[in-house]
């Protein structure tokens, strides 16, 4: 059933994003002329195309990801708490997977979106001579780590990937739990969840500052490095912030399915 | 025979209101039921209890001895008070939303009884009229081969043609193993339809009765009877 919710979820939201990515992809050819031949130009109509095509290019890729969040914030509430949510929780479904499939979708949307916006530097940037040495100093200095320390890079790579997928989903699940205590009440809903936004923003922050006190990140990387060697730290490392953001999330989670199993109120 | 839906000592409060007071109550299958009460009689909380969409204050509500949850949500079809089918879909894509979640779903029926109602499936259905939309939703609630039907004011808001409509769908459509449960107060256009009906007022059950009952020991009908018990 979770994979038929996604699918639906998917095709509720790439009606929205897909469009966007097309004139992301369009708009980067123009911008990648605009690069390439734009210090050329010195016909007035066509200085004034490529200055609105620059800025287009722009405003589209800003664009993207203000449509990530607010498609996100914005299938929670209609689809789940406004009307369609009589249809979405008399289904044969259990809340979890209502809250796993939205999850999923918008981590999914995000990974999308990261490699669209990766493809659109590309198109801008392909075969120009600054991006040839940009790309031979990586690799370089990415072969250097990799043998000087020993420094398994791919890991590297896929746990700092796994660490920000996690935290998206964690602030997804922010946004969701806001929401599933503001729409429990029978008046002011969305004010109600921005106020909780907030609360929670502020109450996290301070059990962190409260569980920081004393504690010394330098001292405790040096300690690490001391007793477990410089790579095993930086898994070791990357280990606690995966974890700790797990639990973050999951403090959400559960705020989210309890009102919504205990205190659903749909408008 | 096990009831479908059983209430047992059932009460609901929004802060001090009590919007149902330790209900109890009984249905059994191959009935159609009147939910009969003025409007804030406790009606849409008891159907919204049904669904899982409340949970009670006090007792339990059991669906074939289950509380509301995935199980009760595959043997219920629900047609709740307001149009909630997502507007952005075209009806077809509406047909393979029910076709994905409900296995009792007949695509087939569900079409057929949209093309006898001129609905064009490659349309979208925010470009509906509001009549027309409730039609496809009730379409939807009605393809399906479910236990129980909730359908909460599903005549109110609608033009003397289209409730005939729905009454006729409603009839024709339902498995006589099954029981229907209308809220309503609109009594006049649904006593035709209804084998029982429930009197509910400020959140008690007022009586629970077969209209044959009603007819022969009162000797009035069930809107007159209506109209006596909750005479203002």
């Amino acid at each position: 059933m979770l994979i038929k919710l996604m699918k639906h979820e998917f095709r509720a939201t790439s009606r929205i994003i897909l469009p966007l990515f097309l004139v992301i992809l369009v708009l980067s050819f123009g911008m990648s002329f605009v690069v390439r031949n734009g210090e050329n130009v010195t016909n007035p109509v066509l200085e004034t195309l490529v200055v609105i095509i620059a800025a287009a290019y722009f405003i589209s890729l800003a664009a993207v990801f203000i449509v990530l969040l607010v498609l996100m914030i914005n299938r929670f509430r209609s689809n789940l708490l406004s009307d369609e949510g009589y249809v979405m929780f008399t289904l044969p479904v259990s809340v979890h997977q209502l809250v796993w499939s939205k999850i999923i979708v918008s981590c999914a949307w995000c990974a999308v979106t990261i490699v669209v916006v990766g493809l659109s530097g590309f198109i801008v940037a392909f075969d120009l001579s600054f991006m040839d040495q940009f790309r031979a100093a990586f690799a370089e200095l990415w072969q250097k780590l990799n043998v000087y320390y020993a420094l398994n890079g791919t890991a590297i790579v896929i746990e700092a990937l796994i660490l920000f997928f996690v935290a998206y989903a964690a602030g997804c699940l922010e946004f969701y739990s806001a929401m599933a205590v503001g729409y429990s009440f029978d008046r002011r809903k969305v004010l109600m969840s921005v106020v909780f936004f907030f609360g929670f923003q502020f109450v996290m922050q301070f059990i962190a500052s409260v569980a920081m006190l004393g504690f010394n990140l330098e001292e405790f990387m040096n300690n690490l490095f001391y007793n477990f060697g410089a790579m095993s730290s930086i898994h070791l490392f990357f280990g606690i912030s995966i974890l700790c953001t797990i639990i973050y999330g999951a403090i959400f989670y559960v705020i989210t399915t309890q009102m919504l199993q205990k205190r659903l109120n749909i408008e | 025979m096990s009831a479908i839906l059983e209430c047992n000592k059932l009460s609901k409060r929004y802060g001090t209101v009590e919007a149902l007071n330790s209900v109890d109550l009984t249905i059994q299958p191959g009935k159609i039921v009147g939910l009969l009460g003025p409007n804030g009689s406790g009606k849409t909380t008891l159907i919204k209890l049904a669904n899982g969409l409340l949970t009670p204050s006090e007792g339990e509500l059991l669906i074939q001895g289950e509380k509301p949850g995935r199980v009760s949500h595959s043997l219920v079809s629900y047609l709740p008070e307001r149009t909630s089918i997502p507007l952005w879909m075209t009806v077809d894509q509406l047909l393979d939303f029910y076709s994905d979640f409900y296995k009792d779903f007949q695509r087939t029926a569900a079409v057929q009884m949209l093309e006898n109602l001129s609905i064009n499936t490659k349309q979208k259905i925010k470009e509906l009229s509001k009549g027309t939309r409730e039609k496809v939703q009730l379409t939807m609630v009605m393809s399906r081969k479910a236990l129980l039907y909730l359908l909460d004011e599903p005549i109110g808001g609608v033009d003397p043609a289209a409730r005939d409509y729905i009454l006729n769908t409603i009839i024709s459509n339902y498995n006589p193993d099954a029981s229907v449960i209308i809220s309503t107060h609109l009594i006049a256009d649904v006593e035709q339809v209804l084998d029982e009906v429930i009197f509910i007022s400020k959140g008690l059950i007022l009586l629970q009765s077969t209209v044959d009952e009603i007819r022969e020991e009162k000797g009035v009908s069930v809107d007159a009877l209506f109209r006596e018990v909750f005479k203002c």
